[in-house]
């Protein structure tokens, strides 16, 4: 495995938008308000950023196809700027691009940005849309619950759980989630849900009700970059450098060969083992101080736990209900509240993840502040469970 | 001696309870409690007259022998697209087939069986005949209470048949009892009492006593007289004036399925067939301007054939509806806010569609030669990890693949015209696994583990180009 990228780069900004249904506001807007915390929190200039990644995923009701809306929404300097759209992880692909460049020394200063714009549809959730020609001729045709849901039929399946129990389970994460967005002033969704309200919500797609989903806003988040010394250079102390940025990318296996058994991401589990590799993480329940994961649905959350091996397979549902991811469990998850309460702009998630473990990091949590943080972990999923793009960042303070 | 080789048909499996319709429609019209005995068939969204012919067809197991396909009915999904290539590629008949689309009348089906007993006899090979009828009334019309939706089909050809063919006689009048201009959607019909009198009553009799003279049969010894007429006492009263006896009348299927349109006579002739023994004499009629008798005799051949369900299998397969307004929602009879997502567009790429028709159509995946991992979408690399061989899979058949429920949900957020929509993760016994959508689901047995076969529907329906894209969806089966 190659060497990769630990301790070669250090976030000096982060910014985010508040998440929520902003109705008054345009893509721009949200760029330029996560964009003005970031800059600001580096220290540098505008001027000084010599490439940007943009992330998007749903260009036809946000910002539209190319760079272009990036470079002219915060007027930078004819720099390189790319958009890369890799479904829900598409936040983290604009940071991933962004640290390359630093780490291959083509850029010192390099900015990731993401934005979703999802409130300009005239319904809720997700907009529909095509998966191309080719795959609409045999794709089910299915909504993000829908394509999670399926999780659930099979983590049952192979793990003989029972239906409630599971429920039960997957109720402890969202009200867990809601509990801790509450505390969180950029959150969009802020208030206490019920074990009993989870339970009892409106159906979705089976077993996911609604308050087994995320919520749906618009936001943008971003992050500048540098190498770790240049950072200390600009009198960052506490300086916070990637340790690990690892992606995996189905391909066709799951779907289309007999040996996943339907109860897990085997992308998070690959990229999840190379992250550990990359950061030099040999046990990841005690080195890990906290997670921000892909939250989209509660049993996503559920089963990434397992994915990421901080718990045992086919017993995460038993660790959920012990507490274990709780603000005062071994390893919080969504200490921030969440896709849960953020919502998922689809293309600021990834960003969104990492900025609540910078704030962590710097001390700036406010009331959700940990104690003794080490390593911090977040993680993406796109697609489908059956086919999917998976992404782990794993952040700590640098140590070179 | 041609005849019928092989008989199979199709039913779908919801039976509309007729009352349902009487009494929502009662407030307009009273008189619909007449007719409102029993239930009709009511095809699902996602069936039309091209997939209930495919299912028809796969009722009759092999089709390898075919080389010449004519499909029946009065409403062919399309007019310039043709429909029976469609049931071709799906049910992966040899290229090379030849292919017809019959229509225009309720005895086009009937006509077709002529057509192709005909073929046979001159080039010794053998026709596959589909008929098949989806046909929509106005809501709360007596058509929309009497009819049903269904499928048959037939291999003639030369040899080992059950059934000999030994004539026919056929007439031709324009007897207008009903007619739906080419750019309708409904059937305009005249009153009853005439189309009885004059129609049924008086074109029918003369015809069958010259068809039983041609076949050399004596009236007498008729064991089966298929009528397919919704009018009651028609199908004595033929019987009598032919001096036919009447226990030789046949089960009308009018209080279990309705009349099918066209595929009416097809579908009573194979109910018949099902239970005939060696040596009885059958006479099928098809009605509409004119009339079509035909005259079989079965053979010994026929105690060594059964379709794979037929049509008693079909009817066994029951599932009870009294909802409406959903058949009214299925037909597009009513104007329903399906919301936003439904405004989702996608146009047809055709050129794809004809690239990929094979693995859509046809549901052909692959096989690795080299590993022999079975798989689909068949690809280039081969999916098995530890292979990956290249440009190494031959095609491999999925469509009659048993399988089984890996993972599935209920969706209600997709958009669909049946809402939950179900669809999941279907392990393939014997290799090959995929994510399907299910159909005719019945939420309250349906699990993971649940067995499935597979069965050509409508995937999309386009309304904006008034088209639709096929595929292969997956149905609970008893084990």
């Amino acid at each position: 495995m190659p060497e990769g990228i630990r301790d070669k780069v250090a976030i000096i900004g982060m910014g985010c938008s508040k998440f929520g249904e902003h109705w008054d506001l345009e893509p721009s807007d949200l760029m330029s308000e996560a964009f003005e915390e970031c800059l600001l929190d580096s220290g540098i200039e505008r001027s000084q950023i010599d490439a940007a990644w943009l992330s998007t995923a749903f260009d036809a009701v946000n910002v539209g196809p190319s760079a272009i809306p990036l470079a002219t929404s915060l007027r930078l300097g004819y720099i390189p700027v790319t958009h890369v759209e890799n479904m829900c992880a598409s936040g983290t692909e604009a940071f991933r691009g962004a640290c390359y460049a630093v780490a291959s020394g083509a850029a010192e200063f390099a900015l990731a940005l993401g934005v979703e714009k999802l409130k300009d549809t005239g319904y809720g959730g997700l907009p529909a849309r095509t998966r191309g020609v080719t795959n609409d001729l045999f794709s089910p045709t299915v909504s993000a619950p829908g394509a999670f849901a399926q999780l659930a039929s099979g983590y049952r399946g192979t793990h003989n759980v029972s239906q409630s129990d599971l429920k039960r389970a997957m109720a402890h994460v969202s009200v867990k989630s809601h509990a801790n967005g509450t505390l969180n002033s950029k959150a969009h969704l802020r208030r206490e849900i019920t074990i009993e309200q989870a339970l009892k919500a409106p159906m979705v797609a089976d077993p996911i009700g609604l308050f087994d989903c995320c919520g749906v806003s618009d936001g943008a988040a971003c992050a500048i970059v540098t190498t770790p010394e240049i950072a200390m250079q600009l009198g960052k102390s506490n300086v916070i450098s990637v340790k690990a940025l690892q992606l995996s990318v189905s391909n066709g296996e799951e779907s289309g060969f007999s040996s996943w058994d339907a109860s897990n991401f085997k992308t998070t589990q690959i990229a999840a083992n190379r992250a550990y590799k990359e950061a030099k993480i040999t046990d990841p329940i005690s080195e890990i101080s906290m997670t921000e994961v892909h939250d989209c649905f509660s049993i996503t959350e559920l089963v990434t736990m397992e994915d990421l091996g901080l718990a045992k397979k086919g017993e995460a549902w038993k660790s959920i209900l012990d507490g274990d991811f709780d603000s005062s469990g071994h390893t919080p998850c969504q200490i921030d509240g969440g896709l849960k309460c953020f919502g998922h702009p689809i293309g600021a998630s990834g960003l969104r993840m990492l900025y609540e473990i910078y704030l962590q990091f710097n001390n700036r949590a406010e009331k959700r502040q940990l104690k003794n943080v080490n390593y911090g972990l977040t993680h993406n999923l796109g697609g489908h469970p059956i086919q999917n793009v998976c992404s782990v960042a794993i952040v700590g303070y640098f140590d070179g | 001696m041609v005849g019928i080789k092989k008989f199979g048909a199709y039913l779908p499996q919801r039976r509309l309870i007729r009352s349902s319709i009487a009494s929502a429609n009662a407030w307009f019209e009273p008189s619909l409690s007449s007719l409102s005995r029993g239930e009709r068939t009511m095809s699902s969204w996602d069936e039309d007259s091209i997939t209930m012919a495919v299912e028809a067809a796969r009722d009759m197991g092999n089709l390898e022998s075919i080389t010449q396909i004519i499909l029946a009915s009065t409403t062919h999904p399309f007019s310039i697209r043709q429909n029976s290539v469609i049931a071709a590629e799906a049910l992966n008949l040899k290229t090379s087939v030849r292919s017809a689309d019959v229509g225009g009348s309720l005895r086009s089906s009937t006509s077709a069986i002529l057509s192709g007993l005909d073929s046979s006899r001159a080039n010794s090979e053998d026709t596959l005949i589909l008929t098949s009828d989806k046909r929509v009334a106005l809501a709360g019309s007596p058509t929309e209470m009497l009819s049903g939706d269904g499928a048959a089909g037939f291999v003639v050809g030369k040899n080992n048949v059950i059934a000999s063919y030994l004539g026919s006689s056929s007439l031709s009048a324009d007897f207008v009892d009903q007619f739906r201009a080419s750019n309708e959607r409904y059937d305009y019909l005249w009153e009853d009492r005439w189309v009885r009198e004059e129609g049924w009553l008086k074109l029918i009799p003369p015809t069958i006593s010259k068809a039983l003279e041609k076949s050399d049969v004596d009236p007498s010894k008729v064991d089966h007289l298929i009528i397919p007429s919704q009018f009651p006492r028609v199908a004595e009263k033929i019987a009598k004036i032919c001096g036919i006896e009447e226990k030789a009348l046949c089960e009308t299927l009018m209080n279990e399925v309705g009349q099918c349109g066209t595929a009416h006579p097809a579908i009573l002739l194979s109910l018949v067939l099902s239970s005939a023994k060696p040596n009885q004499i059958i006479v099928a009629i098809g009605f509409g301007q004119g009339c079509d008798v035909l005259v079989f005799k079965t053979t010994n051949e026929i105690n060594n054939y059964k379709p794979l369900t037929g049509v008693e299998g079909w009817l066994a397969n029951r599932v009870e509806e009294t909802n409406y307004d959903k058949f009214l929602t299925f037909n597009n009879l009513i104007q329903r806010d399906l919301g936003k997502r439904a405004e989702l567009d996608r146009p047809p790429a055709l050129t794809a569609q004809f690239r990929n028709r094979e693995g859509v159509t046809g549901f052909r995946g692959g096989r690795c030669k080299k590993c022999e991992t079975i798989q689909y979408p068949k690809s280039i690399y081969c999916v098995n990890p530890e292979c990956r061989a290249k440009d190494s899979q031959g095609d491999y058949p999925f469509s009659e693949l048993k399988g089984y429920v890996k993972t599935f949900t209920a969706d209600h957020l997709v958009f669909s015209i049946d809402p939950p929509s179900y669809f999941g993760l279907v392990e393939f016994i014997g290799g090959g696994r995929m994510m399907v959508e299910f159909a005719d689901v019945n939420n309250s047995d349906f699990d993971v583990g649940k067995a499935v076969k597979m069965r050509f529907r409508i995937k999309h329906l386009d309304d904006r180009r008034n088209t639709r894209q096929y595929f292969w969806k997956a149905c609970p089966v008893k084990e």
